[in-house]
């Protein structure tokens, strides 16, 4: 205690640190670019296995029931393929036990080539009012058409064939010629249809400097980057630069790809890279924090301001 | 009976020997005004001496308030001043221009001492002021006490050497709390 007395009557006290009259005049940014999305044409085909008790009805209850699919995915808008129906139970008699992959295949590789520079993703509207189990071949031959990224499947029916099915998507099914049968498909349809892609591979050249910035920057360093960003095409990192403004500096990302994405998962993407730009003495003493040592900005690798 | 007559003969003499001197520094209801020299140091790489002028006016003998006014010379010290050379860094301590402070002392006791075939005398004060140092950047709040004495020279002349602590609030890298020691050494008239 009192030789801490003393010292204070020595020599004073108060912290005292040397800091550059004109430090650095710093400032960070961020280039940012946020991907954008494109619509997919809407190609699907409706499969009907169907059992009526009363087989007058059976002309008239797929009728309706197409009609709601129709009318339901008209509400997608955009580009539109309606594919042949695959008819299981052609008199509603007795429920199919397997598909017509083949014809299935072919009907797909059709629009594919209908829609040359989209990427196609068909979806198969199953359509089955037994609330029974369906037959092992028919689960089987659905799913090897459903290979990942391949077909989808929204299947109207009863849970019992749903939970066997594992559709992308199930709507309950009601009874022939339901009049709500529209308005549950369309739901469905408004919350992912059209499909979505990402609209390019690349973002093209981003300015890693605004406009507003490049009249009063003289040196810049690339702070950090994020993996997407494509290698040569911008600065070294921590490494300064000094700007020409008649070349602003750019960087490229590569972006990543989403391929025919219901519309409710798709998300664009968002990469941003960090600058730290210098407007006046980039040559002095940049110092972090009181007592710590000082560095000449334009000579220490890295950012001052952090690397983040 | 002889006894009584050497005891009346010495008496007088004797009596005369004994006295009370009446105080001689007297302060109540006084203004006392005085200049003289200092110098602050509180390690902030600045050499500062300075001109010091103080006021007091004793409401009693034991109590004054007092005003101060110093006049810092302040300069660059050789070791800060090499940094500044070498680096061009400076040191984030204010350089100090003046001070104007306003306050109080007390007389804690009176006394004299011989000295050289005269009696000095004198007080031992201590007080405290509150003001501001005003440094090349800013005012800054300042808070000083002090522990001194003032000592008679004469009729109307005085002597007052404070020791003092100047404490500062000073924005430096981070705000800083500041404490300094400040000597003081004036000489005055009563007035």
């Amino acid at each position: 205690m009192r030789r801490t007395v003393l010292a204070l009557l020595l020599a004073g006290c108060g912290e005292v640190h040397f800091v550059d009259p004109n430090p650095p005049r710093l400032f960070r940014t961020k280039a940012r670019f946020t991907s954008s999305a494109v619509d997919e044409p809407v190609v699907w085909m409706a499969v009907f296995n169907l059992f009526l008790e009363n087989t007058d009805d059976c002309g008239r209850a797929k009728d309706q029931t197409l009609s709601a699919l129709r009318a339901a995915f008209s509400r997608a808008g955009g580009a539109q393929l309606e594919l042949a129906v695959q008819d299981l139970s052609p008199d509603c008699r007795q429920r199919s036990q397997s598909l017509n992959v083949d014809a299935i295949n072919a009907a797909f590789a059709g629009a594919r080539q209908a829609f040359p520079t989209a990427h196609v993703r068909p979806l198969i509207v199953y359509v089955d009012d037994i609330d029974l189990a369906v037959a092992r071949p028919l689960v089987i031959q659905m799913s090897s058409l459903r290979s990942p990224g391949g077909t989808l499947l929204w299947a109207v029916s009863f849970p019992s064939v749903s939970n066997q099915l594992l559709p992308d998507r199930a709507v309950e099914w009601g009874y022939a010629g339901d009049p709500a049968l529209h308005d549950r498909v369309a739901a469905l349809v408004s919350v992912d249809l059209p499909l979505r892609s990402t609209a390019t591979l690349t973002s093209g050249p981003v300015s890693l400097l605004a406009a507003g910035d490049l009249d009063t920057t003289r040196e810049f360093k690339v702070c950090k980057v994020p993996p997407e960003a494509m290698a040569g095409s911008y600065p070294e990192p921590g490494a300064m630069q000094i700007l020409d403004r008649a070349h602003p500096p750019t960087i490229i990302f590569h972006i990543p790809q989403s391929i025919a994405i219901e519309k409710s998962v798709f998300k664009n993407v968002s990469l941003e890279a960090s600058v730290e730009g210098c407007r006046a003495s980039c040559d002095r003493y940049f110092i972090g924090e009181p007592g710590g040592d000082p560095y000449r900005w334009d000579e220490m690798h890295g950012c001052a301001l952090g690397n983040k | 009976m002889r006894a009584l007559l050497a005891a009346a003969l010495i008496a007088p003499a004797a009596f005369a020997q004994v006295r009370v001197e009446p105080r001689l520094f007297v302060k109540d209801h006084h203004i006392f005004v005085s200049g003289g020299a200092t110098w602050l140091e509180r390690g902030d790489y600045y050499n500062s001496p300075g001109a010091a002028f103080s006021g007091a006016y004793y409401l009693r003998e034991s109590d004054a308030l007092e005003v101060r006014a110093v006049l810092f010379a302040s300069w660059l010290g050789s070791s800060g001043d090499q940094v500044v050379r070498q680096t061009g860094l400076v040191p984030d301590a204010h350089k100090p221009v003046s001070l104007l402070a306003a306050g109080w002392r007390h007389s804690l006791t009176y006394g004299k001492v011989a000295l050289a075939g005269s009696v000095l005398h004198f007080d031992v004060q201590g007080g405290a002021d509150l003001g501001t140092l005003i440094t090349d950047r800013a005012f800054t709040p300042a808070a000083c006490g002090f522990f001194g004495v003032v000592a008679r020279f004469g009729d109307r002349l005085y002597g007052q050497l404070d020791l003092g602590l100047l404490s500062t609030l000073e924005q430096r890298s981070t705000q800083v709390l500041t404490v300094g020691f400040l000597p003081l050494l004036t000489l005055g008239v009563r007035l």
